[in-house]
């Protein structure tokens, strides 16, 4: 059985690297195809979605998972058809799948079922033995939505019984479904639709990447929304509080302010206290790649240096202010 | 029955499929499918079985739907739209943005209060499983398994 933990470290690899420069475990990590939307349709033209059940065997990863699971159901958002028509998924049983009603209650309440702007159609649990049942029922009892609970099918059987259960609902699944129960390995090439759906994904984050590429430059004047480096600037201090530029910013200010308060207290001239914002913010521009942004409407606009300088000036003599050392 | 996972999932005890599925939880899924109406019950089974119509999407069907959708996240109380604001300040286009809005909208069957609510949910669970930092962005591989950042701690 391929790790959950397996999925999730190649992760990071896939979109900068090629599916052949993986590594062999990797590889067959990825061609176990363990949670994925399939490229084909059933009778109605929705898409279909596999799921194998151990996957719900996930122990300490489960936050890692609810999130392989969000980006893998994400893919149903980029496509219109699939929006309206709604997406069948298949959950099939894997060869040594233990969760307890324990594990699928935490898998389930952590990924969000009911949260994604998908359509679930149904969900057509697939077991080979009678005694796995009780799990099946488990997972229809614990899905948090009574529409949700309302689209469960269990199919108990073997694979020939399963698939003839499934073409009635208008599901031809069969070249999954007889070959669900063998252990992926590096030989496994006969899964075409599966390297097809990673490169799907890959384009669509790249093309994602490409049309929002000018906005997050660090040298954009105009933004979209702010990088996490920068720094929101204005009255919204429930979301400038958390915000990690804005984080950045904070601490900077902290470390320096105390040569901002000896240069006021030795009498310094002017300058020197305005070295010391000048330096900050050319530590911010060139370290942290932060621009400090302001919104106007509908957009986020880079302010300039001058103004970046105020403000960071007007957080020096505040946090000076508020240590008792007034600037 | 949503009691059921609220205690199950704050249980420390692991619990056996065996001894989770009493009779009370097989009653109440009975009393769910026996509280639909004929009509309900037969609209989820045509769904199912693939013989429901879909929803004509005419533009002027659309356009009142999206403003009575907009008119339902107005009236959504202030804890459940907290991750909501923040995604419409972080990126204002949001909150005119018809194709998100249609999202919503087929995923509820055009319902545009359950939409409204829907809206809402999505910003508060991208924001439990990948932060305010990508609140806004879109999900790619690259963030799947990038550590959490959380600002306010809870994560």
């Amino acid at each position: 059985m391929v790790s959950v933990e397996g999925h999730l470290t190649h992760c990071t690899l896939l979109t900068f690297h090629p599916f052949s420069q993986l590594t062999a475990q990797e590889q067959a990590a990825y061609r176990s195809g363990a949670y994925r939307l399939l490229p084909k349709r059933d009778r109605k033209g929705r898409s279909l979605g596999l799921i194998r059940l151990y996957l719900l065997d996930v122990g300490g990863k489960m936050q890692s998972f609810a999130r392989y699971l969000w980006y893998v159901r994400s893919g149903v958002l980029d496509d219109p058809d699939m929006q309206r028509n709604g997406v069948v998924w298949v959950l099939l049983d894997g060869e040594d799948w233990v969760s307890s009603a324990f594990q699928i209650a935490s898998v389930l309440k952590m990924c969000h079922l009911d949260a994604m702007p998908i359509r679930d159609i149904c969900r057509h649990c697939v077991v080979n033995s009678a005694s796995k049942e009780m799990a099946v029922q488990n997972i229809r009892c614990l899905m948090p939505t009574k529409e949700l609970r309302m689209r469960v099918r269990t199919h108990v059987g073997s694979s020939m019984e399963v698939d003839y259960a499934l073409r009635t609902f208008g599901i031809d699944v069969s070249s999954i479904l007889f070959g669900h129960s063998k252990k992926p390995t590096n030989d496994d090439d006969d899964d075409e639709s599966l390297e097809a759906d990673i490169r799907e994904r890959q384009r669509l984050d790249d093309e994602w990447r490409e049309s929002e590429a000018p906005y997050p430059e660090p040298t954009s004047l105009i933004a979209l929304f702010p990088n996490p480096q920068d720094i929101i600037m204005g009255r919204n201090k429930v979301v400038a509080k958390t915000w990690t530029g804005n984080v950045t910013f904070r601490k900077l200010i902290d470390d320096n302010v105390h040569r901002y308060v000896e240069a006021q207290r030795t009498g310094a001239a002017r300058p020197s206290k305005t070295l010391i914002a000048v330096e900050i913010l050319y530590i911010l521009q060139k370290e942290h790649h932060a621009r400090f942004l302001t919104r106007e409407e509908t957009r986020w606009i880079a302010v300039d240096d001058a103004e970046a300088r105020k403000k960071i000036t007007q957080a020096m003599r505040g946090l000076a202010r508020e240590r008792g050392t007034p600037c | 029955m949503s009691s059921l996972i609220r205690d199950i999932s704050a249980s420390q005890t692991v619990v056996s499929n065996d001894d989770f599925l009493g009779a009370n939880a097989v009653a109440d899924l009975t009393a769910e499918m026996n509280a639909l109406t004929f009509t309900q019950r037969q609209a989820i089974e045509d769904d199912i079985h693939g013989v429901a119509d879909l929803i004509e999407e005419t533009p002027e069907f659309v356009t009142k739907k999206i403003a009575e959708m907009q008119a339902s996240l107005a009236i959504l109380d202030s804890v459940q739209r907290q991750a909501l604001d923040r995604a419409f300040f972080l990126r204002p286009t949001l909150s005119e943005d018809r194709g998100f809005h249609l999202m919503c909208l087929r995923a509820r069957q055009f319902r545009p209060y359950d939409a409204a609510v829907l809206m809402a949910k999505y910003f508060k669970a991208k924001r439990d499983l990948f932060g305010d930092d990508l609140l806004v962005h879109r999900i790619t591989w690259n963030d799947v398994s990038m550590p959490l950042v959380c600002g306010d701690g809870e994560c």
